[in-house]
């Protein structure tokens, strides 16, 4: 008897078995981390670039100062993580056990939404109590919360779906380790980049031991050959 | 009774048959997927799966895309719209098939 159910499920955890998924992730989320911590604690470094800008008053040079050294290096680590990603996959990881096209919408619709939801809500409580408090670094805060608390939901969520254990620890390490760096005393800046370093972190080390069982069952495949 | 035994005698035959349902279970959860990914999560044969991928494109459920990857053949199976209209459409007779039918 055919399990129609069980196969779909295989089938659609194919796509985070081997890990490469949270590399991807952790690498975007250092990414936003150190971008937010230059932004926040470093104001000098890009200041001179907005006296410059007045100075210089040209679109163009907004482009140079902005666009290109911020652009630039996003659009040439997503195509070379997405390369990456292609060789490993083909060359080491699936190429015992083929390759699989995931549907575009790999994250269940309603499940997106609910994070979407989760996010504004952080933002709002934010807004709220930098308006009680009158500090405005509060809602800076909200923001990172909501995406902690948001990425923890939606790891919870597919980790249950797929039967993926390791995503269920992401959540259950996650949610609280957000929750405690919320209310460190620390700078915005800083605060987005431990935050930032901790998912980061988390990602990494769950992706390392997906990668090592992959590559196990492709050893233990290979020597049955 | 009578929409019952019709549904039971009407159902998509060339999805029914096993080993093309989890062919098209497999690939009803991807946008596409090799030869070897469908041996993998299938378990089928070589010979049975390039048997019953020929028969699913004849019906156009599938389309096959064959290519080379430096120089191995590389075959690349996906589901058409029809394909994804046809399971669908199975899946929920089977489904409420499944609700009809009791068992002492």
């Amino acid at each position: 008897m055919v399990n129609v159910l069980k196969l779909q499920k295989s089938t659609a955890r194919y796509e985070f078995a081997d890990g490469i998924r949270e590399f991807h992730s952790a690498f975007w989320i250092l990414v936003t981390g150190v971008y937010a911590w230059l932004f926040w604690d470093h104001p000098a470094l890009w200041l001179s670039q907005v006296d410059t800008i007045r100075s210089q008053g040209t679109l163009f040079v907004i482009l140079i100062s902005f666009v290109l050294p911020i652009g630039i290096p996003l659009v040439i680590s997503q195509l070379g993580l997405y390369y990456i990603n292609q060789v490993v996959r083909r060359r080491w990881l699936w190429r015992n056990t083929g390759f699989i096209k995931p549907k575009s919408w790999v994250m269940p619709r309603r499940v997106l939404f609910i994070g979407y939801v989760i996010s504004l809500c952080s933002f709002v409580i934010g807004i709220l109590l930098a308006m009680q408090f009158a500090d405005w670094w509060l809602i800076i805060r909200g923001i990172y919360v909501g995406t902690g608390l948001a990425s923890a939901y939606m790891y919870w969520t597919l980790g249950s779906q797929m039967a993926l254990p390791r995503y269920q620890w992401l959540a259950r390490l996650g949610l609280p380790a957000t929750l405690i760096i919320a209310v460190l005393p620390l700078s915005a800046g800083l605060f987005s980049l431990i935050l930032s370093l901790f998912w980061a972190g988390l990602l990494t080390v769950s992706g390392l031991y997906a990668m090592r069982q992959v590559a196990m069952q492709q050893r233990g495949s290979a020597d049955g050959a | 009774m009578e929409r019952e035994v019709h549904d039971i005698t009407t159902i998509d035959r060339m999805i029914h048959e096993p080993a093309r349902l989890a062919i098209v279970a497999v690939l009803s959860a991807c946008e596409s997927a090799d030869f070897k990914a469908l041996l993998h999560l299938t378990g089928l044969t070589k010979g049975n799966m390039s048997a019953q991928l020929q028969k699913l494109e004849e019906a156009g459920y599938i389309t096959i895309v064959k290519s080379f990857q430096g120089r191995y053949p590389h075959t690349d199976c996906a589901l058409t719209d029809i394909g994804r209209q046809a399971f669908r459409m199975y899946w929920q007779r089977y489904k409420s098939l499944g609700e009809v039918i009791e068992l002492e």
